[in-house]
Parts: structure tokens; C-alpha cells; sequence
């Protein structure tokens, strides 16, 4: 609503909404987003330049690929670039992009600023999951995805299903009553990972590593099941952005205004928990993302969900890429987990953000 | 029954069963274009019977619209037809006041549509008539508790709906913004643009503006009718419990004073 025109408005009053125009803000998103991209892809201990790391991802543009030269560059690189570097930054800028999207979603529709992706157990039904698969199953993969994946995919959805199933135990679940019903459940879980990893001392470090969260296993198979699942899941939530605009000034408002609530709920709700468990699967419990990129992205360009959710979705890759790349080399050739640099870089940014925003308030 | 009324046929609720009923044997009907008052003590049903007529509580095939139960009507039809201004509402999200007066043309609007003309006219009278266009910009997280209150009304009057159901528009509200919104209120029903359903408390702004009085006591519907007919201090000393002095001012209205004893 920026660009109303033509208005007479009686100066800039106190209160009054300020907000960064759409476009520009997206295209400087867009602009670190792809930033990132080439950054990640050429940072790491085999020292391969942006010019030709471009020269390389160019080549393999249909159409124009053939005209790049590749010449010079050894074939050593192109693999480290394709089948290390690539699907690693893919997966996480994916990851980071779900992980967002669902965290904005779900704050709008709990209407809880501290709701985040994992609030309904996913993750804790994820984490029970693969340390289930960890400590009892086979090493065996399946079209790319390990045992312990796919276990952490269907723990994370069965964990949701319960938390849902309760809540709605005295009639329709209500919105308390889910989150109510999510922290219960998480925490029952986590108790039960706690006793396996004290009854499974040798397995404790894999574990609380998968917990942690990181991308050293990425694969192109693990891209593209988690980019099914954003491009899925993610248009069904930015099919919701009305809806959710809606609950903001209560569900009884929302209600009168024509969103059926009950069923409105369990579509975020499914599309969300499908995400977050394919992204939570690929990479393990990364926190503080799905929380604070939404927050973030709200300040800059308001609370309207069909802006805040593709902004949220960009600026969530774009700042996975760039904490995954801090996490791999930083501490070469130890790996930081990626969940410590996104809220040791996150939380204080967000602070910053948070006292600009108290600041313009008061003005 | 193909005429559109609401039509309440003998509807009670409990909230849970075996406890004491909240609604009892209500039946009654509203037609087109007038303003209709509910009154009555606190806890006596009116907001629980403005939620029934709302479907916001089931209401088991005892409501009619325009001859077919509440049920039958899809969520975003009925936002079509019924707005509704809460007793309060608690802006949790930094939209500007322009914004929130859209999101009642979203009935109207496609689910990926932009406003159309039509919807951005009608959020620019529904403000001008509740005098929102001074602080059209401003987030709703810095209003008043008034300037919120006509917000949310020019939004439930933007929807455009045939009935606007309110749950104590005026409680937050000082006198002048009372007077104001109830004006607007009664021009929005004198010009038949909408039928206007108000739960009120204070007897004496029933009395002036509104045409017809539904007055509920413990549950049930004590009496209802035009507010020349029920409208007089032996009616609410009955709903109310208490005494009331019928005193008529200079230019001849009636007014109410409420008191304890005599």
C-alpha cells in the first residue's frame, strides 16, 4: 500500500506505517540471495575463484553454455563444485527458505510471536525418530535418503498428528490447546531421546550432533526431495496469505469475514508440518531461523503474509547459505553446527532490528 | 420463507451439557432495515444470542437467513451477508488503518485478486463516514481504543453486508464518538442500506436511535417490539431488577433515569 497516490495526507503524523517499498526491498533480497550463492559455492579449502565458479555454473546453462569457456579450469574443481559444494548450498538455502516460511506461517496463525516451525513437536518427533533409526536400524538408504532420514521425516509427522489428536480431544483444537498440547508432547520426547543417549553412551556424540543440525551429507537426491516439498508446501501457505492476514485481529473477526477456521487451521497446519519434517529430515533441528527471519522480514515490510512469506522464504535461504558457509570455514576443516551460527549471527542482528524499530515507534 | 429475515426458532443453548442453559426457548425474527437494540443485565444472553445469530456457536438448525438455516450457508458466503463488530478487538499485527478497513471487502476480492476499484470506493466511504480518514495511515497498533472501535466499524460497514451485528459498539467510546457511531449507525438502517443488530447497555441510547427493542432476561426473551411500545420504565424495571424515573426533557424526549431505590 505503499504507492497510494494522490492522496492528501496531512503530513507524516506520529504512528503513522512506514514501510520499504516492495519491489526494492525484494530485489536487495534477491540481490544477497544470489550474493550468497556464489560466495558459498566458492568459499572452502579447495581454492576455486568466483570467476571460475561462474564460468562453470554458466556452462551448464542451457542454451548459452556452450559459448563459455571452461577451458583452463581443471576437471577436479567441476566435481568439487557439482557434486560437494552445490548440492550442500542448495540444500541449506532450501532449508533455511522452508524453515521461514513455515515459522511466518505458523506465527500468523497461532498468533504467537514465539511460535516457530518446531512449536507442534516436529522436531522432537524427528530428533526420537532418527536417534530410533541411529541406535536400532540398518544403514540402509533408499533413493538417496538414509534410515535415519526417513525415519526423522515420519517421526516428525506422527509427532504432530498426537499433538493435533490431543488438542482436539474436548472438541475442536483450539488454538491454546495446540500449543499447549506441541510443548507437552516435545518435551515428553525429548525426555525419551535423553534415556536412549544415557542408555547408548558410545552413540551419545552422533546423536546430539544430528540434533545440533548440519548439512555434510547433502546430496542432489536430498535437494530434490526437500525442493518438492517447499515448492508444494509453499504454495499451499502463500494460497493461505489472506487467511492469515485475517487472524490477525482475531479468529472471531477472521471467522465473520468469511475463513473457515477449523479447516483454514489444518491446511497450515499439514502444509507446514510436511515442510519443516522434509527440511528437519535432510539436515537435522536447526532453531532460531524459523523464528527470527519471520520477525525480521515482518519489521522491514509489515505484517501482509503475501509479501512476508516469499520475503521470509529468500531472506531464510540467503541467510542459511551464509551461516552454512561460516560453519564449514570458519573452523576448517572442523565444522561449527550450523544451529550456533545462525543465532550467534541471528539474535544479535534481530536485537539491532528490534530497538530501530522501537526507536521510529517513538518518533 | 424465501424472504431474507433472520428467523431464531426456539433456540437454547448450554455450554455443556447438565449445566444451566445460557440461551432458553429464544424465538423471535428481524426484519430488513431496521435498528434493532438488545438489552439486558449482565449475563442475562445477549452476547451469547449475537454469537448464535453469527454462527460464532452452533446453532442446530434453529437459525434462518433468507429461508435457509445458518448451516447451510458456506463461511464466505455468510461474510457476504452478516458483518460483525466485536466488544473488543486486540490488533496484534502492524497493519495501517487503510489495510484493516480492506480486509472487509475480502469476501468480495479473489483469494490471489488485487482491490478492485469498487472495493477501494467502498473502504473510502465506510471511513468517511465513521471519520477514520485522518488517521487512514496510521498503524493500529497506536490508536485509541476509540479511534480502533471506528475503524473496526467502517470495516464491517466496507464488507457491504445486509446485517451488521455489534457487540457493544459504543462501551470504549466518549460521548461524542458514542453519538457519532450511533448516527451513523442509524442513517446506515434509516436508508435501509443495512439492518443494524446493536447489544447495548444504556438504555437511554436505545431509546433514542434505536426503532426496535429485543430485551432478554436470564436467558430468555423477556419481551421484544417496537421502542415506543416496550420501551418505558415498567418494562426495564422487569428486565433490570431495579427502578427507573420516566422523565420527558424540554424538547420532548423520553429519558430513563436509572437508580436503586425510589
Amino acid at each position: 500500500m505503499e504507492n497510494r497516490n494522490g492522496k492528501k495526507r496531512s503530513g507524516a503524523k506520529s504512528g503513522s506505517v512506514k514501510r520499504i517499498p516492495f519491489g526494492a526491498g525484494f530485489a536487495v533480497l534477491g540481490f544477497a540471495f544470489f550474493a550468497a550463492l556464489v560466495l558459498s559455492v566458492c568459499a572452502g579449502s579447495a581454492n576455486l575463484g568466483a570467476g571460475d565458479a561462474l564460468r562453470l555454473l554458466a556452462a551448464k546453462i542451457p542454451g548459452i553454455g556452450g559459448l563459455v569457456d571452461t577451458g583452463g579450469i581443471s576437471e577436479v574443481y567441476g566435481r568439487i563444485l557439482f557434486q560437494v559444494r552445490l548440492p550442500r548450498v542448495c540444500l541449506a538455502g532450501l532449508c533455511g527458505a522452508g524453515l521461514s516460511l513455515t515459522g511466518a506461517a505458523f506465527q500468523g496463525l497461532f498468533r504467537n510471536p514465539l511460535a516457530d516451525p518446531h512449536i507442534l513437536g516436529v522436531s522432537s518427533g524427528a530428533a526420537l525418530g532418527a536417534t530410533v533409526a541411529m541406535l536400532f536400524g540398518s544403514g540402509a538408504w533408499f533413493g538417496g535418503l538414509s534410515m535415519t532420514g526417513i525415519s526423522a521425516f515420519f517421526g516428525g509427522l506422527a509427532a504432530v498428528f498426537v499433538v493435533y489428536r490431543v488438542a482436539s480431544y474436548s472438541g475442536t483444537a483450539q488454538t491454546v490447546h495446540l500449543l499447549l498440547a506441541g510443548t507437552a508432547v516435545s518435551s515428553f520426547l525429548s525426555a525419551l531421546i535423553s534415556f536412549l543417549m544415557t542408555r547408548n553412551q558410545d552413540e551419545l556424540k552422533k546423536i546430539y550432533m544430528w540434533t545440533l543440525g548440519s548439512f555434510d551429507t547433502a546430496s542432489w537426491e536430498k535437494v530434490r526431495f526437500l525442493a518438492f516439498f517447499l515448492v508444494l508446501c509453499g504454495a499451499v501457505l502463500f494460497a493461505f496469505a489472506r487467511e492469515l492476514n485475517l487472524l490477525a485481529t482475531g479468529e472471531d473477526t477472521a471467522v465473520t469475514l468469511g475463513v473457515p477456521i477449523a479447516a483454514t487451521r489444518v491446511i497450515i497446519i499439514v502444509a507446514g508440518t510436511f515442510l519443516v519434517a522434509a527440511c528437519v529430515s535432510v539436515s537435522g533441528v536447526i532453531g532460531f531461523v524459523g523464528l527470527i527471519v519471520p520477525h525480521c522480514m515482518r519489521l522491514v515490510f509489515g505484517p501482509g503474509h503475501k509479501r512476508l512469506l516469499p520475503c521470509a522464504a529468500l531472506c531464510g535461504a540467503f541467510f542459511m547459505m551464509f551461516c552454512d558457509t561460516l560453519a564449514r570455514t570458519v573452523t576448517a576443516p572442523a565444522e561449527i553446527p550450523v544451529g550456533v551460527v545462525t543465532a550467534m549471527i541471528g539474535a544479535p542482528y534481530f536485537i539491532f532490528l528490534l530497538a530501530g524499530s522501537k526507536r521510529r515507534r517513538k518518533a | 420463507m424465501r424472504e431474507a429475515f433472520f428467523c431464531v426458532d426456539r433456540l437454547s443453548w448450554e455450554p455443556q451439557s447438565g449445566q444451566k442453559p445460557v440461551l432458553c426457548d429464544v424465538s423471535f425474527s428481524l426484519e430488513k432495515g431496521h435498528f434493532y437494540g438488545i438489552l439486558g443485565a449482565n449475563g442475562s444472553g445477549k452476547t451469547s444470542l449475537l454469537r448464535h445469530l453469527l454462527r460464532l456457536l452452533p446453532s442446530e438448525k434453529t437459525i434462518c437467513l433468507g429461508g435457509h438455516f445458518l448451516e447451510e450457508y458456506r463461511q464466505r458466503e455468510l461474510a457476504g451477508l452478516v458483518s460483525y463488530v466485536p466488544q473488543t478487538t486486540v490488533p496484534e499485527a502492524d497493519f495501517s488503518v487503510e489495510e484493516l478497513v480492506m480486509m472487509g471487502r475480502t469476501p468480495h476480492i479473489g483469494r490471489f485478486a488485487a482491490p478492485k476499484k469498487e472495493d477501494r470506493d467502498a473502504v473510502q466511504q465506510a471511513m468517511c463516514m465513521t471519520n477514520c480518514l485522518d488517521f487512514a495511515d496510521r498503524s493500529i497498533l497506536c490508536l485509541s481504543g476509540g479511534e480502533l472501535q471506528r475503524a473496526v466499524t467502517a470495516r464491517a460497514i466496507a464488507q457491504g453486508a445486509e446485517w451488521i451485528f455489534l457487540d457493544e459498539p459504543v462501551s470504549h467510546l466518549d460521548l461524542r464518538h458514542q453519538t457519532e457511531l450511533m448516527e451513523v449507525l442509524m442513517i446506515l438502517a434509516g436508508k435501509k442500506a443495512a439492518t443494524v443488530v446493536a447489544v447495548l447497555h444504556d438504555v437511554n441510547l436505545a431509546l433514542r436511535y434505536c426503532d426496535e427493542l429485543l430485551l432478554m432476561k436470564e436467558g430468555k426473551l423477556f419481551c421484544a417490539g417496537r421502542t415506543e411500545d416496550v420501551g418505558n420504565a415498567e418494562t426495564f424495571r422487569a428486565v433490570y431488577g431495579m427502578e427507573f424515573e420516566e422523565a420527558l426533557t424540554a424538547s420532548g424526549r423520553r429519558y430513563l433515569v436509572p437508580m436503586l431505590y425510589r
